[in-house]
């Protein structure tokens, strides 16, 4: 329930003065930055160095943009980050479905023992030299896959689409088991259907994931046929900070080709996606938020 | 003799619970082998690295692999202990750390708490919806931003500076203000995640106490001091403990994204350390035992935090 304004004292509403002030301020210092360099990608390079684009282009230019989709290692690493986002959400759902259909039945012999093993992976995370060792042992070095099966599931995830799975009745079950119905044909004919907006969050999840994974990039691929996106990005501002660690005349000359606008450019293409689904994913990430307090 | 034949008797219940264990699996055949082939994979992707762990125990070498290498005891933590670059990393591992909980942990509450002061359903939602969404872009995305905000040639920032007649700061090669750069980002960048948390959570504050509270006459501060903030206290235990838990992973991201030569002496942690000895210096059973260490000595925080909180608030993890 909420109180009127006019009901509270002068220190109270200068207080919620001063609350409206600081939070307007801090969203501005969130967002702001998004702001600027959206503004940065679309105005020609000379301007950016100048310092004159602030919130708004100069001079409406797609250069920057046409640049990006000229450069080969660009093409590459979005090539390479389609196919884990795709491909790897498609098994992060499959898998997650596997485990979480049975762990909600009650009927699961052994389901108490199934759950401890499941349950203790997310108390312990995995080191990643062992991971590395691993994935090296598998032959999956310097391979997309090193992104896609060791984080084929997320527990956390999983466990949001048991819970949501344990809530289905048992009597939807049943009939379909009179009625001759295997376990598959119970889990996609009745649970998907039912589950579908659990599954679209928790799926929107994994594509989040899947899209911005980075540390196991570094880790997993050295060749640069295989560097994801996010790899790709690092690289353009490593050299971006080493240029601006070099004389002034020599990084100058160095950012004439107009990195800054690319940059830029290269920072909004990646994060588009994110920013489409970001609606959708806000509204349910508060729910799986809720689940994840209620159980813990 | 008596004994014998309770042995005797809890060997038979054993076998017959056998037996049934036998029926239920005939049974729901199909159920348990879905979840036993994902069990594989717990067991492959997660079990088996659990277990190699312990090459922090040996002289792990690549040719001889995780059996053939021979037992070495703690030598490889006397080594980690007594070597003044790692003592340099978990030094500044502890400071940033330090930082990001002393800052970045009670920020969030007090945002929520704001938060929940706004009237309006429509400024309140979109504030939130604001400063939850740097939490989804990638470090490195977030890096190229403040790039664009900070470089000391074309940085927004230091143009601004720079007009006001001072000298451009090159804030992430700075030894003073790297360490400060990288609390505030994680700051502007994962608020609004712990903010929606805390939110989710005194949302669930019963409003008959709120309503009791003004037949009381109490006031706003009154209310934030004795309703809001004693109705969340269980979650703000269970984030506290957590991120105590998580003391050294700084994160491996963020600062990998950010650092370079210049400011390693004050950006280098365990886990950029761990990457550049173990991953590029093929140092696997040195780095596996820093990264145990780190563990150890953040679930043992865990331990006696969730302890102490629950004698002192009565919530913990556990």
């Amino acid at each position: 329930m909420r109180f009127k304004f006019k009901s509270y004292t002068l220190l109270e509403k200068l207080f919620v003065i001063f609350i409206y002030i600081f939070l307007i301020l801090f969203g501005f210092v969130c967002f702001f930055p998004f702001i600027h360099v959206l503004a940065r990608s679309f105005s020609p390079e000379f301007y950016i160095q100048q310092g004159q684009v602030v919130l708004f282009p100069i001079k409406w230019t797609i250069n920057a943009y046409q640049k990006v989709f000229q450069a080969h290692q660009i093409i590459v690493g979005f090539r390479n980050s389609l196919f884990v986002a795709s491909v790897g959400t498609v098994i992060n759902l499959v898998m997650s479905f596997a485990i979480a259909y049975p762990l909600s039945r009650k009927r699961l012999p052994l389901r108490k023992t199934f759950t401890v093993i499941v349950v203790f992976t997310m108390l312990l995370p995995v080191a990643i030299i062992p991971l590395y060792l691993l994935v090296r042992k598998l032959g999956l070095l310097n391979s997309l896959w090193a992104l896609i099966w060791p984080y084929a599931i997320t527990t956390f995830n999983m466990i949001i689409i048991k819970t949501y799975f344990q809530e289905i009745p048992d009597s939807l079950e049943e009939s379909a088991i009179l009625d001759g119905a295997g376990e598959l044909t119970i889990l996609i004919r009745i649970f998907i259907p039912l589950s579908r907006p659990v599954i679209a969050a928790v799926g929107l999840f994994y594509l989040i994931f899947n899209w911005n994974i980075f540390m196991p990039a570094v880790f997993f691929l050295t060749h640069p046929n295989k560097y994801t996106i996010q790899v790709v990005l690092n690289d353009i501002i490593t050299q971006q900070m080493l240029a601006d660690m070099l004389p002034y005349s020599v990084s100058m000359m160095q950012k004439s080709a107009g990195p800054e606008g690319i940059q830029a450019a290269v920072t909004i293409i990646i994060m588009l996606p994110i920013l489409i689904i970001y609606p959708f994913i806000q509204k349910y990430f508060t729910k799986g938020i809720m689940i994840g307090s209620v159980k813990g | 003799m008596h004994r014998v034949k309770r042995k005797k008797r809890s060997i038979s219940e054993f076998s017959a619970s056998l037996v049934t264990l036998k029926r239920q699996i005939v049974k729901n055949k199909v159920l348990f082998l879905m979840a036993l082939s994902i069990m594989v994979w717990y067991a492959i992707f997660r079990y088996v690295p659990y277990y190699w762990n312990l090459i922090a125990f040996k002289d792990y070498s690549w040719k001889l692999g995780f059996s053939g290498s021979p037992w070495v005891g703690f030598e490889n933590f006397r080594i980690v202990l007594n070597d003044p670059e790692f003592l340099r990393v978990f030094r500044n591992t502890l400071i940033i750390s330090g930082g990001k909980v002393l800052i970045g942990f009670p920020f969030p509450i007090i945002l929520a708490i704001f938060l929940n002061e706004v009237f309006q359903k429509n400024m309140r939602k979109s504030i939130q919806t604001i400063i939850f969404l740097p939490y989804f872009i990638s470090w490195v995305i977030y890096a190229s931003i403040m790039i664009a905000m900070l470089s000391p040639t074309a940085g927004l920032i230091n143009m601004f500076i720079k007009s006001l007649g001072g000298k451009p700061i090159y804030f992430l090669a700075s030894e003073e203000w790297f360490r400060s750069i990288l609390v505030i980002s994680e700051i502007t960048k994962n608020s609004g995640y712990f903010t929606v948390l805390f939110m989710a959570a005194l949302s669930g504050v019963d409003p008959q106490i709120y309503e009791a509270s003004i037949v009381d006459g109490a006031n706003m501060f009154q209310r934030i001091r004795h309703i809001n903030l004693p109705g969340i206290y269980s979650v703000i235990a269970i984030v506290f403990i957590v991120r105590l838990g998580q003391l050294f992973m700084v994160g491996f991201e963020q600062v990998y994204a950010l650092y370079n030569p210049m400011v390693y002496s004050v950006g280098d942690i365990i886990e950029t350390f761990v990457y550049r000895q173990g991953i590029v210096g093929g140092r696997f059973d040195y780095t596996t035992a820093v990264n145990l260490f780190g563990t150890m000595i953040g679930f043992t925080l865990v331990l006696i935090t969730n302890t102490v909180m629950k004698k002192l608030t009565g919530h913990g993890l556990w």
